[in-house]
């Protein structure tokens, strides 16, 4: 190690959640390189000193642990190192194809996105024709990271055909679902992932304007997009003239403003157009008629964030990874109550139970676990004996489930299932965007009899009014909102019915 | 007064977020009809004429506008609500539809400081508890679902500035220094 190693910390929101500000404070600030985060949160605020056999970690650091490695040149001997960062078996399993330089560069360093080989895929792209780009992401099996799991490359191909005399690419940045947070580890930590993506995208389906549709929960990834679109745009990579190609791309940052419902896209386009988030009834598909009226991609920051690696080792090569259908890398973000809680990217197929209990380590807490939340608040309920389901779109449909944005919530012995389901309900009916009844007014309604067989009030009864109502709401509502709400409701009542009918249940929370 | 201060307060004693959501309800449809049209903070007009010149009149920049009011001067009131109307050439009722809309906007500057993450994976490491105990202290929070600190929750937010592994503690201590 030399006297003057760098130093690299991450200014990812959740390590400066815990103090990353501080630790940085306490370092030699020549040294100091800022970047995002690896995605070992429960590790945050974590260093990484650069030596000749590689990077070693320390943490979860303090300041005083900060000022002391630094006193003392950073002696491997120290309570708090790792180690050489990437033998942890949290990284050594990973596949990081989106995250290949989150946490590795500062993500608005121009020089070392290109010499890590960030401009790779868009040159190729660049080299190509609109044809042979939608060609290859098809080829490559990439499917929407949103949620829904649809090809991206059909959509690609739809949006290409169509004649418009303007196309738009629209990056669904809502990320709203609880236990997500993978779109904002990688719009902070490597935004030019994301923009190579977009500007891919474009190429592919003619298209030269596009808006980073970003949540307003998250502002450090909404300021690191606007620097690295500003910088990208001063080298000439984004603009007019991208890489001297004669091919234009402009880019544009949106935030959203506190609604859910926004995340779905035709709600997201007319919050882009400056309205009310309410969803559109389809036909038309966004794709022929989307943003303004325009032939419009909508496209998950994951999904868009995959195509730089497909356009520079080929279709093929992408889809070779994977797991039946379920083509590529997942981010898998294990939240909740979890040990080890954190982002790693791997292959589908990986189960359930090797991510919560060999990367998790189980509960945080040290109880027994009794629940996990998979995809969202729209996702499914799954006990404890449930966890051997492979993490494949397919698989997690058959067993009633859905593996939607990759979120993993982990809930210990002492939650009330009833509540959660509860739960589901009053969160439908706070952010359903109100455009028709089984939605609205069945969520309404849903919350409003829970809470009464909760009270112990003609449970019975109640419980079937419940079923009742999920299977109006999910044959009658409009968007995934409405018709999704049901999956937890139903997955806690199927596998935990006794959360619903025991006295214990109704005594537990009395405070609410 | 106003939905947000009575929401605030009506939090303070009751930590569920099924009755505060009855109770906004019944709040929303009362403030219709008692609470007369003007709100009354003072302006300058002046910057939200330059708000929306900034974005180029852009009736499609609207949330961009109604963001950087918001920021600005802490809501968006009537009077800039009207003076937004004029220039980006839309209705006012048009503005109230967008503005009642989404949650980030208010009326009037009374949001709390703190806004506390009340969705799933902060509930399973205890985020109810935790609105209890700030209720108990007597600090208001804005309920929020999700930070994206999902791994280290109970998140929250003072301002920009994101919190993680919060508690009663640290947050009235992140308060005080704020
Ligand atoms: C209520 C609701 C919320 C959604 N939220 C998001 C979101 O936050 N981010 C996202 O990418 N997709 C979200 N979706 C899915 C989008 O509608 C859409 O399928 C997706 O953005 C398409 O991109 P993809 O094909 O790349 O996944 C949501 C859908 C619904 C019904
Ligand atoms: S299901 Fe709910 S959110 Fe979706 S369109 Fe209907 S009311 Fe709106
Ligand atoms: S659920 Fe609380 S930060 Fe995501």
């Amino acid at each position: 190690m030399t006297d003057t190693p760098r130093l690299f910390l991450p200014r990812d929101a959740a390590a400066l959640s815990v103090g990353a500000d501080g630790v940085a404070a306490a370092l030699p600030q020549d040294q100091l390189v800022r970047t995002g985060s690896r995605g070992m949160l429960w590790l945050e605020p974590l260093l990484e000193v650069d030596t000749p056999d590689g990077r070693i970690g320390f943490g979860p650091l303090c300041v005083t642990d900060a000022k002391r490695l630094a006193e003392t040149g950073f002696p491997k001997d120290h309570a708090t190192c790792l180690g050489k960062v990437e033998n942890l078996p949290w990284m050594k399993i990973q596949r990081r194809i989106i995250f290949e330089r989150c946490g590795v560069i500062d993500p608005l360093d121009l020089d070392a996105f290109k010499a890590s080989g960030g401009l790779d895929g868009l040159r190729a792209a660049l080299a190509s024709n609109a044809a042979d780009i939608v060609e290859t992401v098809t080829r490559s099996g990439l499917r929407g990271r949103g949620g829904a799991g649809f090809p991206a490359g059909i959509k690609w191909k739809t949006a290409s055909e169509a004649q418009a005399d303007q196309k738009y690419i629209c990056c669904n940045a809502d990320e709203g679902d609880s236990g997500t947070f993978a779109d904002r580890m990688l719009m902070e930590g490597d935004p030019g992932q994301l923009i190579a993506g977009m500007i891919i995208a474009g190429l592919a389906v003619g298209a030269t304007k596009g808006f980073i549709y970003c949540r307003s929960e998250y502002p450090h990834a909404i300021a690191t997009l606007k620097a690295a679109i500003a910088s990208w745009e001063g080298r000439g990579w984004l603009g007019a003239d991208i890489l001297g190609s004669g091919k234009a791309f402009e880019l544009e940052v949106r935030r959203g403003a506190g609604s859910y419902v926004c995340g779905e896209e035709s709600a997201m386009l007319e919050s882009l157009e400056g309205k009310r988030g309410q969803v559109r009834v389809k036909p038309p598909i966004p794709a022929l008629s989307g943003l303004f009226g325009k032939p419009t991609i909508v496209n998950n920051v994951l999904t868009l964030a995959s195509v730089p690696w497909i356009l520079e080792h080929g279709g093929e090569a992408y889809a070779e990874i994977g797991h039946e259908r379920s083509r590529g890398t997942q981010a898998y973000q294990l939240a909740g109550n979890i040990r080890r809680g954190g982002m790693l990217e791997a292959d589908f197929g990986i189960s359930l139970r090797e991510l919560i209990e060999d990367f998790g380590g189980g509960t945080l807490s040290g109880r027994p676990l009794k629940a996990v939340q998979v995809g969202g608040p729209l996702g499914a309920y799954i006990p404890a004996d449930g966890l051997d389901l492979p993490m494949d779109y397919e698989a997690f449909a058959a067993a009633g489930a859905m593996l939607g944005h990759g979120g993993i919530v982990v809930f210990d012995d002492t939650v009330d299932m009833a509540r959660q389901a509860e739960f589901a309900m009053e969160f439908c009916a706070e952010e359903s965007c109100g455009k028709c009844t089984p939605c609205r007014i069945g969520s309404m309604r849903g919350a409003e009899t829970i809470s009464k067989i909760r009270d112990g009030e003609n449970v019975e009864a109640n419980l079937e009014l419940v079923e009742d109502l999920c299977t109006i709401m999910t044959d009658g509502s409009l968007c995934a909102m409405g018709g999704l709400t049901p999956m937890p409701v139903m997955s806690a009542l199927r596998h935990f019915r006794e959360d619903f009918t025991s006295s214990d249940a109704k005594l537990k929370d009395t405070v609410d | 007064m106003r939905e947000q201060s009575v929401a605030a307060d009506y939090r303070l004693t009751h930590a569920s977020t099924k009755q505060f959501q009855m109770a906004r309800r019944a709040l929303n449809s009362l403030q219709r009809i008692i609470i007369p049209g003007e709100s009354c903070v003072p302006h300058d007009i002046d910057v939200v004429a330059k708000i929306c010149a900034h974005h180029n009149h852009d009736p499609a920049a609207l949330l961009e506008i109604l963001h950087d009011t918001q920021e600005h001067f802490g809501c968006v009131s009537d009077e800039a609500a009207r003076r937004i109307a004029q220039d980006l050439n839309i209705s006012r009722a048009d503005i109230h539809g967008v503005r009642s809309f989404y949650g980030d906007f208010t009326r009037d500057t009374d949001k709390p400081k703190l806004k506390l993450c009340r969705a799933e994976a902060c509930q399973a490491v205890g985020s109810e508890e935790l609105a209890r105990r700030l209720s108990a202290r007597g600090i208001a929070s804005e309920t929020i679902y999700c930070l994206g600190n999902c791994a280290l929750g109970p998140a929250a937010m003072i301002g920009k500035r994101l919190i993680g592994r919060a508690s009663a503690e640290l947050l009235e201590a992140e308060l005080a220094d704020d």
